[in-house]
């Protein structure tokens, strides 16, 4: 458990952040540039001071005004993902990855993950004896996560670990992310403004807006709210929907995904009956009718209930309803509001254009 | 007294001024490129003052201070019976004092420009402030600690007015090459010592050069600024 309650102070910029998350998995830190999200990674990890307040891991507390306790970077064992990676340019891709792991050898506890097996399962074996300044920038990302991950952290901090890479690169730091995340259970902090990245890594979101905290909790619940909506942007919102597949697809034919509230059809190439999967469907992708459609190309029409309308910054609203157990967001135009004459607690039909697999594998996880 | 002798004498001058200087420079660098403090800019005058004396006001401040009657030239004398006017020693001193400050600006210049997030990134793996210090920032300015310190031999070797006021002109003990040139200089005939010292003195400059822009280039491999 990961629980903050901070205020800081770096020139004209005051950070206020209270939240408590559990660690077992991903916690995804989300906001815009300027937000604070970098300030924060640096409170957590000793960097940065804050003017008041707690920051505790568990049983350790690391800083308390309170107490007068401002435990040392080098101390707290929190792992650190930088941006650039901050690779040491005087040393190979070798000696970088034992800085940390020599000098925390005595130390028990926090993840404990062998050297031959996270250059395996990061595809370092032919990088080590190479300088860092030959490396591309999804080799020093990879390097960055091996040479933090074998110091042993009990946290382990991602600042933007996707940033400046290209569109490949990313997926494939994504996939080393996810990877890492099974093979050695570290817990981890990634602070993003993709929501991409979020929908993948997290289990819990901390939303951050301008210096505080708007909303945090089980990532599900948070991307569920309508009123996040304008923060996390128009064509990105979305709901999760976790499900079970019933029957892979044949030739055209979709699978079938029962969850908490019905059936979706899924394209899904070859996962196996059983596998847990979840499903991404961006708000903008999902229309409202109050009558069942009959005749459409849309396949999956579920039967929902609205629960909330919250009016956007645009001509857009947002509707909350709720599918048996399941939220699902619906953007639509404030005309198509009025001319429905929907109000909250309607019956209706929620039409879902396209929806994406986010992944397949978790089953086996 | 013969020619290599003099060399000699004035390349362990040199070597021991670097050497003596050193620790002190690095110590001052250290402080005027990272630290903040009440006083800062009179340290950092303290420092460069050499730079702008005149070297024989600098030798004068030596003979007041470290001279056997001076208060801390008779405590030298009095407790390690080290006495430095006169002497190699003090010959040594006096061209520490005045390559000082050459040293110094090498070194603050490239721990201005080690890149302390590196740094802090070592910190987060375990190390603490000193073994930082030890494992990244010493690494990272060495070609500024090597063109420091190439600095400051080089104006130890030329070291002339500061010497001569405080350590006196005494041959083999203080006769460095420029005291000798200016001592063949001043003599009747010593027209042929001149050209001899004065070509001797443009050799030892080629020779420190090659063997400076060999090292620094060895260095900036060795610490991945450029490619072998």
């Amino acid at each position: 458990m990961l629980d903050v309650d901070i205020t800081c102070r770096a020139g004209a910029f005051r950070l206020s952040a209270r939240f408590e998350v559990p660690t077992r998995q991903t916690v995804a830190i989300f906001g815009h540039s300027g937000a604070g999200k970098t300030t924060l990674l640096h409170a957590l990890a000793g960097v940065l001071r804050p003017d008041a307040g707690r920051i505790m891991l568990d049983d350790t507390c690391f800083f308390s005004s309170a107490n007068q306790i401002d435990v040392a970077i080098e101390k707290r064992r929190i792992g650190y993902v930088f941006q650039e990676g901050r690779l040491f340019p005087h040393l190979s891709v070798a000696k970088n990855l034992d800085y940390g792991a020599r000098r925390q050898r005595t130390l028990s506890g926090g993840t404990s993950v062998s050297r031959p097996e996270l250059i395996e399962l990061l595809g370092l074996s032919g990088l080590l004896a190479r300088r860092t300044r030959d490396l591309s920038g999804g080799e020093r990302q990879r390097v960055a996560l091996a040479r933090a991950l074998l110091a042993r952290p009990r946290l382990l901090l991602l600042d933007e670990p996707l940033a400046g890479l290209d569109a490949k690169r990313k997926g494939e730091i994504l996939r080393y992310i996810e990877h890492l995340q099974k093979a050695t259970g570290v817990a981890m902090v990634v602070v993003t403004h993709a929501l991409e990245e979020v929908v993948r890594l997290s289990s819990h979101l901390v939303v951050l807006d301008a210096g505080t905290v708007r909303k945090s909790g089980e990532t599900g619940a948070v991307l569920a709210t309508p009123e996040m909506v304008s923060l996390f942007g128009q064509s990105e919102a979305s709901t999760l929907i976790s499900g079970t597949l019933l029957e892979p697809s044949h030739g055209h034919a979709l699978a079938r995904v029962a969850f908490d509230g019905g059936l979706l059809h899924v394209a899904c190439g070859d996962c196996p009956i059983g596998s847990e999967l979840r499903i991404r469907v961006r708000a903008s992708d999902v229309s409202i009718a109050t009558e069942e459609p009959q005749q459409t190309s849309i396949s999956n029409i579920l039967a929902a209930r609205i629960v909330r309308i919250v009016a956007g910054s645009g001509a857009d609203v947002q509707v909350l309803l709720q599918v048996g157990q399941t939220p699902l967001l619906a953007s639509i135009t404030q005309a198509s509001l009025v001319r429905l004459k929907l109000v909250a607690g309607m019956p209706v039909f929620a039409m879902v254009k396209s929806i994406a697999l986010i992944d397949s594998n978790l089953g086996d996880a | 007294m013969n020619d290599w002798s003099i060399v000699a004498l004035s390349l362990e001058v040199a070597t021991g001024a670097t050497l003596l200087g050193f620790p002190f420079a690095l110590l001052a660098a250290w402080v005027l490129a990272r630290q903040d403090f009440f006083g800062k800019a009179l340290l950092d005058a303290l420092v460069n003052a050499p730079l702008v004396l005149p070297p024989v006001v600098v030798g004068y401040l030596l003979l007041v201070t470290l001279g056997t009657h001076a208060p801390i030239g008779a405590f030298l004398l009095n407790a390690f019976h080290l006495q430095l006017i006169f002497t190699t020693s003090g010959a040594i001193v006096a061209a520490a004092v005045m390559a000082l400050p050459l040293m110094v600006r090498g070194m603050r210049l490239s721990f201005d420009s080690v890149d302390d997030r590196l740094e802090i990134a070592a910190r987060t793996l375990g190390a603490g402030p000193i073994d930082v210090f030890l494992s990244v920032t010493l690494p990272l300015i060495l070609p500024g600690i090597a063109s420091g310190c190439l600095l400051g031999f080089a104006r130890a070797l030329g070291e002339f007015g500061a010497t001569i006021t405080f350590a006196s002109n005494i041959a083999g003990e203080t006769r460095t090459l420029p005291l000798a040139i200016y001592t063949a200089i001043n003599s009747a005939n010593g027209d042929a010592d001149v050209v001899r010292l004065v070509v001797m003195s443009l050799i030892l400059a080629i020779i420190a050069i090659g063997i400076a822009s060999l090292f620094e280039k060895r260095i900036r491999i060795l610490i991945g600024q450029r490619r072998a």
